[in-house]
Formats: structure tokens, sequence, C-alpha cells
């Protein structure tokens, strides 16, 4: 009793510390092979730890164009009143004008040309006497136009256009983001747009869940505020996702936590038809994951849902040494005390126990964070189940025993059935042949998938919706980028303008639509500096001259250019001015901080030719094409084959420690030949049936693995005693059923993942518990009396 | 663009034009004198279906050795849309649609004058005059109207400082209710000035014209 109090003690504790602390992450980037800083998969963590994923766009449509803008304006201003949002704006930041006169105009000539292509011949051409031709009469053009009386100051000021030129750089080639009466509109038809940044990262869910409430009531109040416009607002943003993903499976984990309560409830009522040995046999686990949750959140901080789910399954197996136990005690001698019973099982409870935490053991050796945390999770949780199961509920236990149950006769049912199997022991050595042959047969013909949407359940809907509103926003791949490397500002910017030539050519080609980086802001000082030589020429004013005379134009006019050609130079424009200036946050979306160095990012749009592009990127030192999608699934791709080395591997260690206890060859294949045909047997069932297996399966498959071994064990170790036979496989049947139960549910599951797990597991359990006694008697014959 | 609930434009050539047609209707002698008539024009502002008329323009700027002559159409299509087509030297087009003002020139996008501020608020002042806002003209302008005989002449001198830096003054002139002339006064001493030239003041378009003058870019007759 005094045990069963502390216990209960020690899981308030647990869960007041867990309640107390849990924090949630459902981020992908945790399923990422953790890396250096220089490695793709860091970069990937830059960008999405990055304000990128922080962006939220709306897409508002409506029956009167103007009267939706003004909505837009409105409903902006009711955003940027939230907390949570960083910014929000349904147009250009009005101080962006006047910044760009500020920043631009008095450095102008130092951004006229690139060199890059033939509207950006090289700097020096511009100011031939051609160039400059051509330029008066554009002046002339520009002074026909309507209004164009109207802009002869300008013109005086800057008769090259060069502000212009600078304009439709930053404004770029995407022929996306529409401006309509100043403000923001969509390419595909919306009346206006909405963009704002939330403060919290896309995937703390925590605080995105709130916020995305609030940004629907600011959405709803402006519906109501503006009944003419009759406002259809659609939403994207990966927070969006990431909460709808955790809501899923906060609602699927408390559905399937039901079904696999009512069903192992169930299970033990029928057999022991008393609900106090249920109570005793769930507390393992339940004190498993409590411990292993707070362990978790004490090593890692917080959790990943994922980790939650999986890891809590995986400690679910601990039941198992609880039933072992309860079922040897129910079948005891009268008089028998439990702790008696648990000292004589507690051989088999600690290798078995052991052998699943070698297997569980692999996944702290992978370079994927979240796998650690699920194989620590899982060792902590198995460690805590045994140490309750051996200390605690013998106690609890005293000397019960069963009374009036179906238990003696089923055990005794499936003893009998046993010792039938094994008058005709060579007859079943063909069992597992029989599976090398098959899954040999069917080998060739496995298929692998590692596309990472088989790890995450979307909802079709946000996902059509998401891409309507990004289709308003940019023609820009998003998860296809270049990223340039640099130690310095000055190399980054140098290798940037390099990058922004090479492309251009591709451009110009047509094996690239368009492309998007920090050069359409700011040039390298080198860069710059070429420019300010050839306005500096002495002889570039007299040509000037020259040529505007010659096109009808009155040189003298221009006084404020002119004399601006001979006025000091202020210094070249640097990162750092841009980045204290309303273009911020056009710089952050184009240069990240990347441990010690600096990261651009240059983003394209329309790649007809890939291999041009990267042939290209050969050509400029430390570019790279980063395609988010291949990486991730290379990186699965990756941690599926490893997996599936580590069970080869793993199966060959814990076939050691059972040669080593046993000592003998026929119990120590007795043990593990189960665990090993059910994986065989499921492989070549995956590929008879087509089933691409991902990294999931196999991760499944080193569960069974461990669970089979320890049915090979309990059997092993208790079928020497003809006594004992029954008692086994009826702990043998209960664990086998309670373990579909637990990952039955997980294959109810509408999310890919846990359904792949689940399916796995419960056909693999299943599978061992069949084949179990085949293989012990097979291998070992009729039990002593 | 067009449907129900769409504003009246902004827009200093759609005003200009709304109120030549406007005078082109003819108005009683006016007992109340200049001030009385002005009201009336005012008044009567949306009352036009249309508006139909070529331009010769002729542009003097301090920039320019000589002044450079502009032809073209320009086509009115109440309440809310107006083009200006330029012809010669260069092939253009602006069009108002709403509170939408672009201007197109062949193999180039269009481009949105509303992003920018200062020709947005410009236009958007002007866009008073042809809503009848006399107030609020009043307020924004000083203005100067004389009537000799047939002949008019309205004279607009903007009191923001914004807008004078690039508009100091702009002066409709007609005769026998039809504006002939107007001109835009640039600080700087440049000045514009269209002559309208076969006005049909009172027209609605056909769907050709309108398909020219409004259609989309490369449409018949459109650049």
């Amino acid at each position: 009793m005094r045990a069963g109090l502390a216990l209960g003690a020690a899981l308030l504790v647990g869960l007041w510390f867990a309640g107390s602390r849990m924090s949630f992450r459902a981020d992908v980037t945790h399923f990422l092979p953790e890396g250096d800083a220089g490695t793709a998969s860091a970069v990937s963590r830059v960008l999405a730890g990055s304000e990128l994923p922080r962006a939220m766009v709306l897409s508002l449509r409506g029956r009167v164009g103007a009267e939706v803008r003004r909505a837009a304006k409105d409903l902006a201003g009711r955003l940027r009143a939230l907390p949570e949002v960083a910014w929000a704006r349904a147009g250009p930041d009005p101080d962006l004008p006047a910044a760009l006169e500020r920043i631009y105009f008095p450095r102008r000539h130092d951004f006229l040309s690139d060199g890059s292509g033939p509207n950006e011949p090289p700097p020096a051409e511009l100011w031939s006497e051609d160039a400059l031709r051509a330029s008066a009469r554009r002046t002339r053009q520009q002074l026909a136009m309507p209004g164009g009386g109207a802009r002869a100051g300008l013109l005086a000021r800057d008769p090259l256009g060069a502000m212009a030129r600078i304009v439709a750089r930053a404004r770029g080639t995407d022929p996306g983001l529409r401006l309509v009466d100043g403000q923001y509109a969509g390419r595909a038809g919306a009346d206006a747009l909405v963009l704002l940044q939330t403060r919290p990262s896309a995937f703390e869910t925590g605080r995105q869940a709130p916020l995305l409430g609030e940004i629907d009531a600011a959405i709803e109040a402006t519906r109501s505020a503006w009944p003419a416009a009759e406002l259809h607002v659609e939403v994207s943003g990966v927070n969006r996702f990431a909460v709808r993903v955790e809501e899923r499976m906060r609602g699927e984990a408390a559905a399937m936590l039901a079904v696999s309560l009512l069903g192992v409830a169930g299970l033990f009522l029928l057999f022991f038809r008393r609900p106090l040995f249920l109570v005793l046999a769930v507390l393992p686990p339940v004190a498993g994951v409590v411990g292993a949750t707070c362990l978790a959140l004490l090593v890692f901080g917080d959790l990943d849902l994922l980790t939650l789910v999986f890891g809590a399954s995986l400690v679910g197996v601990a039941i198992d040494y609880a039933i072992h136990l309860v079922n040897h005690q129910m079948l005891a001698p009268a008089g028998t005390a439990a702790s008696e019973t648990a000292r004589r099982l507690r051989p088999s409870l600690l290798l078995g126990a052991g052998t699943t935490v070698a297997s569980f053991a692999g996944l702290l050796l992978t370079d994927f964070p979240g796998f650690r945390e699920m194989g620590f999770f899982g060792i902590a949780g198995i460690a805590t189940a045994l140490a309750v199961t051996l200390g605690v509920l013998p106690r609890m236990l005293g000397t019960a025993r069963a009374d009036r149950t179906a238990v003696p006769a089923t055990a005794e049912g499936l003893a009998r059935a046993v010792r039938l199997l094994a008058r005709h022991r060579s007859r079943w050595l063909a069992v597992p042949l029989l599976a090398l042959v098959l899954a040999g047969i069917q080998a060739p013909s496995l298929r692998f998938g590692d596309d990472l949407r088989g790890l995450s359940d979307i909802d079709p809907e946000l996902v059509a919706e998401d891409a309507r509103v990004r289709a308003e926003l940019s023609s820009f791949d998003t998860s296809r980028l270049v990223l340039l490397e640099a130690a310095d500002e000055a190399s980054l910017l140098t290798g940037t303008d390099r990058l922004h030539r090479e492309l251009e050519e591709l451009v110009a080609a047509g094996a690239l639509a368009g492309q998007r980086s920090l050069h359409a802001l700011l040039w390298a000082p080198g860069l710059q500096l070429e420019n300010r030589r050839a306005w500096q020429d002495p002889d570039a004013a007299s040509r000037f001259r020259l040529a505007f005379a010659a096109e009808g134009l009155r040189p003298d006019a221009f006084e404020p250019f002119l004399g601006d050609l001979r006025a000091a130079a202020p210094p070249p424009l640097t990162l750092s001015d841009l980045r204290a200036s309303p273009f911020a946050p056009l710089v952050e979306s184009a240069v990240l901080d990347a441990g010690e160095g600096l990261l651009a990012v240059t983003y394209l749009r329309g790649v007809r030719d890939l291999a041009a592009v990267e042939a290209r990127l050969d050509r400029v030192e430390g570019a790279r094409l980063f395609d988010q999608t291949a990486l991730i699934d290379r990186s699965f791709g990756a941690f599926r084959a490893t997996t599936l080395r580590q069970i080869g591997v793993g199966s060959l260690f814990v076939l050691a420690v059972l040669g080593l206890r046993y000592r003998r060859a026929r119990p120590a294949l007795a043990a593990f030949l189960p665990a090993a045909t059910t994986a065989l047997l499921l492989l070549g069932g995956f590929a008879a049936l087509d089933v691409e297996v991902n990294l999931l399966h196999a991760v499944s498959l080193l569960l069974v693995l461990g669970m089979g071994v320890d049915y090979g064990i309990f059997l092993v170790d208790s079928a020497g005693d003809r006594s004992h036979l029954g008692p086994t496989l009826l702990s043998l049947l209960a664990s086998c059923l309670t373990t579909i139960f637990v990952f039955g549910a997980l294959a109810l599951s509408s999310h890919p993942a846990l359904r792949a797990i689940g399916v796995t597991t419960g056909l693999g359990v299943a599978l061992c518990f069949v084949l179990a006694p085949v293989t012990w008697a097979a291998l070992h014959g009729a039990p002593r009396e | 663009m067009r449907g129900g609930g769409r504003r009246p434009i902004a827009g200093p050539s759609l005003a200009l034009v709304l109120l030549s047609s406007l005078l082109a209707h003819g108005s009683p002698a006016d007992p109340a004198g200049g001030e009385g008539r002005l009201e009336q024009l005012m008044a009567r502002l949306a009352t036009s279906r249309g508006l139909h008329a070529r331009f010769e323009e002729r542009i003097e700027s301090p920039l320019l050795a000589e002044p450079l002559s502009v032809r073209g159409w320009l086509a009115v299509d109440p309440p809310d849309r107006l083009a200006r087509v330029t012809e010669s030297p260069e092939p253009s087009r602006l069009v108002l649609e709403g509170e939408s003002i672009r201007l197109e020139t062949p193999g180039a996008p269009p481009v949105d004058l509303g992003a920018d501020p200062a020709a947005r608020a410009f236009l958007l002042e002007f866009a008073r005059l042809f809503r009848g806002d006399l107030p609020g003209l009043r307020e924004r302008y000083a203005l100067g109207f004389r009537v000799d005989g047939t002949a008019f002449e309205l004279s607009l001198t903007p009191r923001s400082e914004a807008v004078r830096r690039r508009i100091s003054r702009v002066v409709l002139a007609g005769e026998d209710d039809v504006v002939r002339r107007i001109e835009v006064h640039e600080p700087g001493g440049g000045r514009t000035t269209t002559q309208l030239l076969d006005v049909d003041p009172d027209r609605a378009l056909s769907a050709e014209e309108t398909a020219r003058f409004f259609g989309p870019p490369g449409a018949a007759g459109s650049p």
C-alpha cells in the first residue's frame, strides 16, 4: 500500500512538472539530420528560423475593388494592433520613397549599370557619346508623355534615368505583386493583399494558435466594418500548417489513447475479471511515459509532438512486463508472494528490456535530433517502467492470484497447442526457412520512398488555399534557392554581383525566367566605384553637353545634374546602411546570418534548365543550389537506409547477447528467429503488395525486432519448465493483443507517419506471437515435465 | 473594373475634359455673372454622356531647345473612365479607371501612376473639379473665372506647395461653350498648351471606340 502511495505521489509530481514545463514543437526541421553551420541541413535550419517562415499573406477579393482596398488598409491596421504581429502592410512602406531618395539619389550614378547584359552595359559605355544621345532621346520622349512637362525638374537632375533604373531593379523581374493606387494587389486578380510578419516562429504553435484566432477575428471585424466590399479573404502562412498538424495530432492522440485504453481494459476484464489488475498493468507504462516526459523536458527543454506520440507508443510496450508478472502471479500456487514471482521472472524481464533498449539505442546514434529524442524517450520510459514492474508492482500485488477466471483454462489450452506443435518440430523448421526464401524472392522488387509528404498529413483544402494566395504574390520558387556563403560583407556582395551576372546570362538564354537577390538593392563597393570612375571621367560632362545639344535639348538646363557630377561623392552604400533603413525587411529576406559568416539567398523563377543553373553556380565561389525538398528526401532516405542497416547490425548484437545468455545455439535462435523471420516476412509482404518502404516502416521494424525478441526470451526462459509454459503463452497472448490495441489505434490515424508505424508494428507483433511458439517448437521440442 | 459601385475618377485630364463637355452644353445667360455661371457649370459636370476630341499639344520646356509637338485623341466614358491616346511623336495611352491610373507604352509593361505619391495626390486633387466640389476646390486652389461675351477662362492655382512644385497654374479657355485650350504652367517657365479640336462633347462612345481607348493593350487602335 505504501509503495502504491509513493508511486502515486511520484506520478502526481511528475505530471505537475511535465504540465508546467510542457512546450510542444511541430517542426519538420527537427527531423532533418543535424549538421555543421556550413551544411545544407544547417542552411535549412537557418532558413526555417529566419524571418521567411514568419511571413503571412492575406488575399482579399470583393465586389468593388476600391472598397476592398480600403478594407485592406483597415485590416492591416487591425493586425498591426495585435501584440504578436511584428508588422502588417497593405502597401509599400510609406517611408520608402523618402528613404529611396535619401539613400540612393546622392549615389544614383554609382548604381547606373552592373554590366550584366544588354540593358546593363559596362558602366563606362553609358557615358559614351552614343549612349548619352540615346539618353537625350529618352528625355524628349518623357517630356512628350502626358504630364511630361511636370517631369522637367526631375529630368534636369537625373537625365540618364539613374533613379528609374534603381527603382526597376528593386522591383525586380517578378511580374507578380502589383500596385494599384499605391496598395498591394495580386497577380492572379486579388483586389488587395495584406502582408504581415509574426513575432513568434511559425513552429511555436503555442503562440501561433491564439494569434491565428486573433487574425481570424480581425478579418471578421473588417468584413463587418466594410459590408459593401463583400470581402472574401484567403490566408497563407507556414504557421497555419504547423498549428493544424498539431491540432489534428492532439485530437487523434486523445482518440487513440481512448481506443487503446478501452481495448486493453476490456482485455483485462475478460482475462482477469478484476479491474485492479488493469490498474496495476497500466501503471508501468504510465509511469514510464510520465518519467520519460520529465526527463526529456529536462534534457531537451521542449518536445516535438511526433516524439511524444511515437515515444509514448514505444513505452506502451512496457505493459508487457506488467502483464507477464501479473499473469504468472495469477497462475502461481496459492500463497506465492508476487515478489517471489518477480524474482523468478527478473532475468527474462531484464533481458527483454535490455534487448528493447538496445534496439532503441540505435536511434541515439543518428544525426536526427527528432529521432534522438525518440530514442531517449523510449529508453527512459522502458527503464522507468521496468523499475516500477520489478520494484513497486510486487508490493502492490502481495499474494493475489486468479479466482474464478478463464485464465488457467486458457493457459492450459495454449500450452497443449504448443506441445502439439512440438511433436512435429521438423515440419515447423520450414517456416523460418520459407520466410527466408519468400523474402529473398521479393527483395529485388522492394521499393523505397522518402517523400517528405509521407510524414505529414496536411489538409488538402489548406494546401489549395495556400497555393492560391501564393500565386497572387510571386512566381519565385521558395523551396529551390541559390545560397552563397561568405565570410564577410565585401566577399558576400562581390559574390552576389558575380552570381547575378551569371544568372542573367541564363535569363537571356531562356534557361531561367528570373532571379531576385540582394543585388537588386546593393552592389559590392568595387562595382559602385567602377561606376564612379566612369562618371568622374573629366570628359563626361563635355560629352553630355554635346550629345544633349545634338538631340535638341538645352545642356545648360541640366545644371543640377552637371553640378552633382562636380560635387564630392558620398561613401559607397553598405549593408549596414540598408539594415538601418526602411529597406531592412527586404534585406532580411536576402541575407541571413549563418554562424560566423553571412548567407545570401537568391530566389529563382521558372527554372527550365537546372543543369545549366548548376553549371553556372560552379563558377561562383561559395554558391550552391539548395533544393529543400530534395534535401529532406535525401535525408530521410539516408536515415531509412541507416535504420535498415542498424536492424541488421542490431540483430547480430542481439543474437550475440542471447548466445552469451543461453550458451547454446538452439535457445538463442528460438529467442531470436521469431523477430528476424517477422522482419523478413514484413519486408517481403511490402514488396509483394507494392508498398513503398519509408523511414517509419524501418523504425517500426526496429520496434518489432525489440518486442519479438522479448517474446522469444519469455518463451525460452519459461518453457523449460512445463508448468510455466501455459502462463508464459498466456502472457504472450495478452501482450500481443495489448500491443495490437496500442498500435492498432495508430493504424487508424489519419497521419500517414503514425499509420505506417501502426500497421507495421501491429502486424509484426501478431506475427511474432505466432512465430515465437512455432520456432521454439521447431528448435527445442517438447518441454520437460 | 466596371460595374456597380464605381466611384468617380480622379485625374486632371478627365476633370478638364468633363468640364469642357459641360461647357459645351451651353449655358443660359447668367444674371448673377461669372461666379453664378461657374457654380452652374460645376453642378452639371456629371451630366455628359461622353466626350471625344482630337488634341494638338505644344510643350515648351526649359530643357528643350525648340518646343515639342504632340498629337492624339481624348475620350471620356462617364462616370469614371478617361483615356488619352498619343499618336506622335511616340505612341502611348493614359487610362484612368475608377481610382486606377495607368500609363501604357508599346513594348513595356503598364506603369501604375497611382504608385507615385506626388502624382496620385495631384490627380486626386483635380478629381474634385469634375465632382463639382467647388468648396473643396476653393480650399485647395485659388480660382479665377472670367467671362467675356461667349468666351470664358478658368484659372486654377494650387495652394499646396507640393503640387506647386510640379504645376504652378492650369488655365482652361473656351468659346461658344466649348473648351478650346488647356494650359498647364510649370515652375521654371515650362508650359504645355493643349488645343482641343473636333470636340464632340456629349456622345456615348461606340463599342469600337471603347475597345480602342479602354481595351487591353494591343487592342485595335490602342498602343
